[in-house]
């Protein structure tokens, strides 16, 4: 994409030369001379307009709600026909087929909420530490769903990277995978169809840079050798699962410095779990996913009370920041009477 | 001195492109089209030279659009739109060095390097030693050999120098893309120019 160096006529010399950057750069300036100017690929104009047509019309979607006159009504149209216009104008000139790009990108597009779950190849890596550890986040498997569905969602999970690993493969194999892709989605019910439009949306709504971290996670899961991401992966995928919707909406929205926080400031494991246990209480085993690999039998035995159960209804796993507003349900009383956390008294 | 004949002279690009994002703060798409044909090679190139990665270049290029675009409504034309742009790249520039070095301290190894082009201090070396005759270098190793010594550089000074060279910025205009007084610009150029001289001793006249 670079062109050569463009010093085949002298130039006058800009404004300012002896006194501005260029003088004081003095002899060197002129050996920049010597660095190519760079082109921008063919599509990069037609996807930024894309991106940008396509937030005007998810604009125009969402003010359509509220009631509008003709005015406004008009006035929509006009601005959404030109951000189509303007995009198909930039973008179809060079993109023959319009549907290229989603099926380039089924793969990520497919799973795109995983892969925006797993965040970042770094915030992984962090987590996997901390899963070789057995340290932190597991304890938060004893809340929210009952076993069985945090079972279903790692068979997901391992679903999932089944098929990135088989897509990697396949294009390491150089096959064309595009047209596979596009009589499958051709043959897919509508439902799911409509399904794959949602989720190309999202993809697309995404910045450059987040589309390219969550490449580098879909890399990172395909790659078979790399079981202990792998592994990391799906313990925080299952953990994810096991939280209520909107704590686990607001932790998929972290930054991973910011999980990376949240994991830091949480204890290894909660007070809770290391103080002796009374008579008949519970064990305080934590449910782990059983390990990455071909499925086997169940690795976990029948619930049993106090035994990784489902939480009270609204109750927050400890450690996770609620989202603004959220409040924590006041703490259970002890089955003595003695409220659970007594607060110190003032002096 | 070269010229880069690719590029609208900067004073020329400036007023036609605050004349365009007038027209994209007022909801027209098109013209949002046409600010992205007259700046995406400027930016790829400030990138390129930035981080050495020519996808990275193009994913920060976009990147910048559509942060143009998100704050389109504050533009006021009383800002000049020039160095509006160069802010807005100095800062993704900015974010992606933070990203670089938390990466660094969590002793993560990146996929894509926030500065791929800073190449090994072994090879500034060959660049500036005597192992190199002081001779008229082809146009290849001599490109080779300036791309490394800006390596080199810091990457404040790198922008600096970057937009100095490639987009004729005025101190200023690098001093308010940059978020720093003309001293400390100065201060960064007149380092960077020690910093290349040395790596590019074999090439310079004595």
């Amino acid at each position: 994409m670079e062109k050569p160096p463009h010093d085949a006529e002298p130039a006058p010399e800009p404004a300012g030369r002896a006194s501005g950057p260029a003088g004081d750069l003095g002899d060197v300036w002129e050996m920049l001379d010597a660095l190519p100017t760079a082109s921008a690929g063919v599509d990069l104009a037609a996807t930024t307009v894309d991106l940008v047509a396509a937030k005007v019309a998810g604009a125009a979607r969402s003010r359509d709600r509220e009631p509008v006159g003709w005015g406004g009504w008009i006035a929509r149209a006009v601005v959404v026909t030109a951000a189509l216009a303007g995009g198909l104008v930039a973008g179809r000139a060079t993109a023959p087929d319009p549907d290229q790009w989603v099926l380039e990108k089924l793969p990520l597009i497919e799973h795109v909420g995983l892969l925006r779950e797993a965040g970042s190849v770094e915030f992984l890596e962090a987590l996997a530490k901390r899963v070789a550890a057995s340290q932190g986040p597991l304890r938060w498997l004893r809340y929210g769903r009952d076993q069985q569905s945090l079972r279903d969602e790692a068979r997901d999970f391992d679903a999932a990277v089944k098929q990135l690993e088989a897509d990697a493969t396949a294009r390491a194999r150089g096959t064309d995978v595009v047209e596979d892709r596009r009589r499958q989605v051709t043959k897919l019910p509508a439902a799911k169809q409509a399904d794959l439009e949602r989720a190309a949306e999202t993809f697309r709504g995404l910045s450059s840079l987040d589309r390219r971290e969550l490449t580098a996670v879909a890399a990172a899961l395909a790659d078979p050798t790399n079981a202990r991401l792998r592994e990391a992966a799906r313990t925080w995928h299952v953990i994810l699962s096991a939280m209520m919707p909107v704590v686990r909406r607001s932790v998929v929205d972290m930054s991973s410095a910011e999980r990376l926080e949240m994991l830091e400031r949480s204890p290894g494991r909660p007070r809770e779990d290391f103080r002796e246990r009374r008579p008949g209480e519970g064990g305080g085993e934590e449910w782990r996913p059983p390990p990455f690999g071909p499925p086997g039998p169940p690795q976990i035995g029948p619930p049993r009370p106090g035994n990784g159960g489902p939480g009270r209804p609204g109750e927050r796993p400890p450690g996770i920041p609620g989202p603004p507003g959220f409040r924590p349900p006041p703490p259970a009383a002890d089955p003595r009477g003695a409220p659970a956390e007594t607060p110190a008294p003032p002096r | 001195m070269a010229t880069d004949s690719v590029f609208l002279p900067a004073s020329a690009a400036g007023d036609r492109s605050t004349e365009l994002m007038l027209r994209v703060r007022d909801g027209d798409v098109a013209a949002f089209a046409q600010l992205v044909e007259l700046w995406q090679d400027r930016l790829v190139t400030l990138f390129l030279h930035q981080t050495g990665d020519h996808a990275l270049a193009e994913d920060l290029a976009q990147e910048t659009f559509m942060r143009v675009y998100r704050a389109r409504d504050r533009y006021r034309p009383t800002a000049k739109f020039t160095t509006w742009v160069h802010t807005i790249a100095n800062n993704l520039c900015s974010d992606l060095r933070q990203r670089a070095y938390r990466r660094l301290e969590r002793g993560v190894p990146h996929a894509v390097s926030a500065s791929s082009s800073a190449i090994g201090l072994d090879q500034l070396a060959v660049a500036a030693s005597g192992s190199l005759p002081a001779r008229m270098a082809d146009r290849g190793e001599l490109q080779q050999v300036v791309r490394q010594a800006l390596a080199g550089l810091n990457d404040r000074q790198r922008m600096a120098v970057l937009l100095a060279k490639f987009e004729q910025c005025s101190y200023e205009e690098i001093a308010a893309a940059m978020g720093l007084s003309v001293p400390a610009v100065k201060s960064l150029l007149f380092r960077a120019r020690d910093q290349l001289r040395d790596a590019l001793a074999s090439y310079l006249e004595p």
